[in-house]
């Protein structure tokens, strides 16, 4: 092999070496980005479902908070404690023996 | 021979480039991994990541505080995007408004109106929804509109409203005392418990191109704020709702503007209801204004005749007397060279004659009272009163408790008739908590236990639960068991309308004249009642104080009656049947 053989073949390796070595840096560093992209997407996805999830529980708290639970107790009918100490008998209670209890 | 040539030697020709190329080289490694992130000139962007704050839950896990997402719209418009050309600035915001103002109900360039130059972005608005939030990006996405963003935030919510704004508390936007800016509780629970609610923010400053966006995040951009840990508290939703109606409908017929309630459990110092009407409500900044305290914890009264039970047990427990012992009651007395005075001087100008101890508490004698300090001598007495915390703070878990120096034996201001007035509840000023949790001690066999609204912290590392403390014995089990058998007779025989039905229960009427800086008060007064049950095995205490009623300035007439419509409402709630042998 000639000394300008041996020259050429070696260039090629190195072109050969440099030209993998760029190639494998490109895809790393591609996949990396990418991998990051993902990660963030997943970041925000996280973040957005807490926030979802704090709104329901919101809406939950605001329905189950006394002032509501109140105004609907009203509008089935109900009276808050204070204002009824009892139920009105008004019943014509002759119960037979049996059923008059201990 | 000729010589060998080195391969490595460069030919001036090449050298200045290669020269050139490693410069190069050398600075892309530099900038890699060791120049700053955000060199001079690069124009950055600072997002701060709001950690969400802990809830504040009830005893059984109701939502009493927490943090919901709104949405702000921010423009996002940097002078390097147009050059500092006005005309440009204003056709994008033409282009911003015509989008978007139908959506948000506001024209935007009204509200951009203040806009300084100065500043890259500006919030048009706040406390958008989430529903509407998704709408105004979509919207913005279709138009293809640049430097609007939509950003979501954290609002504090507080779902039952004024029901427990003093005791939650409320936040605030400020700086810490690092100067560090975020929100902060500012009262109540929120404040008290502020460092643990508040969770960790991340600060993180974004470098930005041209049009303000965002460059590609580093990897500390994707940490995640901490949440805040989640407080629990020993407060019943339910009992505070029960209490604060009766309360209400206390101010309503007694005419009184205000008024405060505290219910606690005198085993374990637990507080079941602190309510003050009219309270604010801390969803409404506007209401947020120096009314916005725990006046339970915050503010002092002269408790007037509630008093005379530390009086009678400082008595009993030194055995000056015992609950047969008799006095003659007289209508006024000299104390100290000044005269104390029966309420009823008018109806019995000579007082009501022999009476006993029980009586000297059913008919609220002061002069009786006045006797028991005079038989006791200021250094039991003051010793009694140190014995159930009078003068000192309670130790609540609460911000900004309110404490007054007793005037005491001893201290350069004190003279002889203080004793006198303060054997009554006159001269000395206490918060209605400080007054319950010292009766508290005749209802848990004369221990005092440290009063607490939170029950429960639960972390990421883990769930705290308060334990009950017991800071002192105030005086022995025979003296509270014999006092309370006293005071179930003060309903029993003269309080009758603190009766409650199914019930045997304990207490003692107040009505304290109001000091102001030109003496007493002559119409006003403060009506208030203490009591406890079931006698027998006391499970909870009620304090219930009116200002100012108008109806009737007695606390047998006024107080007295809200303390039996709130005992009845909650003890079968708090697991307690009536007896048998109850009124």
């Amino acid at each position: 092999m000639s000394r300008r053989q041996r020259v050429l073949l070696a260039v090629a390796g190195a072109l050969l070496f440099l030209t993998s070595f760029f190639l494998l840096f490109t895809f790393l560093s591609t996949a990396a980005v990418e991998q990051g992209q993902i990660v963030q997407n997943l970041s925000e996805t996280l973040a957005a479902l807490k926030r979802g999830n704090a709104a329901m529980e919101e809406a939950i708290a605001r329905e189950s908070a006394i002032p509501r639970l109140r105004e609907r107790a009203r509008s089935m009918g109900f009276l808050p404690g204070g204002e009824s100490m009892g139920l009105p008998l008004s019943l014509p209670i002759t119960l037979p023996l049996g059923d008059a209890g201990p | 021979m000729k010589e060998p040539v080195s391969t490595l030697r460069l030919h001036p020709v090449t050298f200045p480039p290669a020269l050139l190329l490693g410069l190069v080289v050398i600075r892309l490694i530099y900038l890699t991994f060791y120049a700053p992130w955000d060199p001079p000139g690069v124009q950055s962007l600072e997002l701060r990541l709001e950690a969400q704050r802990g809830r504040i839950l009830d005893r059984r896990g109701a939502v009493l505080a927490m943090d919901a997402p709104r949405y702000q719209v921010v423009l996002e418009y940097p002078p390097i995007a147009y050059g500092g050309d006005p005309v440009r600035r204003a056709r994008w915001l033409q282009q911003v408004d015509e989008i978007l103002s139908p959506l948000l109900g506001l024209s935007v360039q009204e509200a951009t109106r203040s806009w300084p130059d100065t500043w890259w972005q500006f919030p048009v608005t706040r406390g958008i929804p989430e529903d509407l939030a998704r709408v105004v990006s979509q919207r913005i996405e279709e138009a293809g509109l640049r430097g609007v963003r939509v950003r979501p935030y954290w609002q504090r919510v507080y779902p039952d409203g004024p029901l427990l704004g003093p005791v939650v508390g409320f936040v605030f936007f400020g700086a810490d005392d690092l100067g560090v800016e975020g929100r902060r509780g500012a009262a109540g629970v929120e404040k008290a418990y502020d460092e643990l609610l508040r969770g960790k923010p991340v600060i993180l400053r974004v470098p930005v191109d041209a049009e303000g966006r965002p460059l590609p995040l580093q990897e500390e951009a994707l940490a995640q704020p901490e949440p805040g840990g989640e407080v629990v508290l020993t407060i019943d939703r339910t009992i505070q709702a029960i209490v604060a109606e009766e309360l209400a409908r206390g101010l309503q017929e007694s005419g009184a503007p205000r008024g405060d309630a505290v219910v606690l459990r005198p085993r374990t110092g637990e507080i079941l209801a602190m309510v003050s009407l009219p309270a604010f409500d801390p969803n409404s900044p506007e209401t947020l204004d120096r009314d916005a305290r725990n006046p339970v914890v915050q503010d002092l009264y002269e408790p007037g005749s509630v008093f005379k039970i530390l009086t009678m047990a400082a008595a009993l427990e030194n055995g000056v007397v015992q609950p047969e012992t008799r006095y003659l009651d007289q209508g006024c007395v000299e104390f100290g060279g000044a005269p104390i005075c029966n309420w009823d001087r008018d109806r019995y100008p000579g007082g009501r004659g022999w009476l006993d101890m029980t009586e000297l508490l059913i008919y609220s004698r002061n002069v009786g009272a006045a006797h028991l300090a005079r038989l006791l001598g200021p250094e039991r007495f003051y010793a009694a009163l140190h014995a159930f915390g009078i003068g000192e703070p309670t130790d609540v878990d609460l911000p900004y408790e309110a404490v007054m120096r007793v005037r005491a034996y001893g201290d350069p201001d004190w003279r002889e008739a203080d004793l006198g007035r303060q054997s009554f509840g006159q001269a000395v000023s206490v918060t209605p908590l400080q007054m319950a949790v010292a009766v508290s001690a005749v209802a848990n066999d004369g221990l005092i236990m440290r009063p607490f609204v939170v029950q429960e912290i639960r972390t990421a590392e883990g769930v705290r639960r308060t334990e009950p403390r017991i800071r002192r014995r105030a005086i022995s089990a025979q003296t509270a068991r014999t006092l309370r058998e006293m005071l179930a007779g003060v309903i029993e025989r003269e309080a009758v309308k603190a009766r409650v039905p199914g019930y045997r229960m304990a207490g003692k009427t107040g009505t304290a004249q109001i000091p102001t800086p030109l003496g007493y008060d002559p119409r006003d007064t403060i009506a208030s009642f203490v009591g406890f049950g079931p006698v027998e095995d006391p499970q909870v205490l009620i304090l219930v104080k009116l200002d100012r009623p108008r109806r009737s300035p007695w606390g047998s007439e006024e107080a007295a009656p809200v303390f039996a419509r709130i005992a009845a409402r909650i003890l079968p709630l708090l697991g307690i049947p009536p007896a048998a042998s109850g009124p």
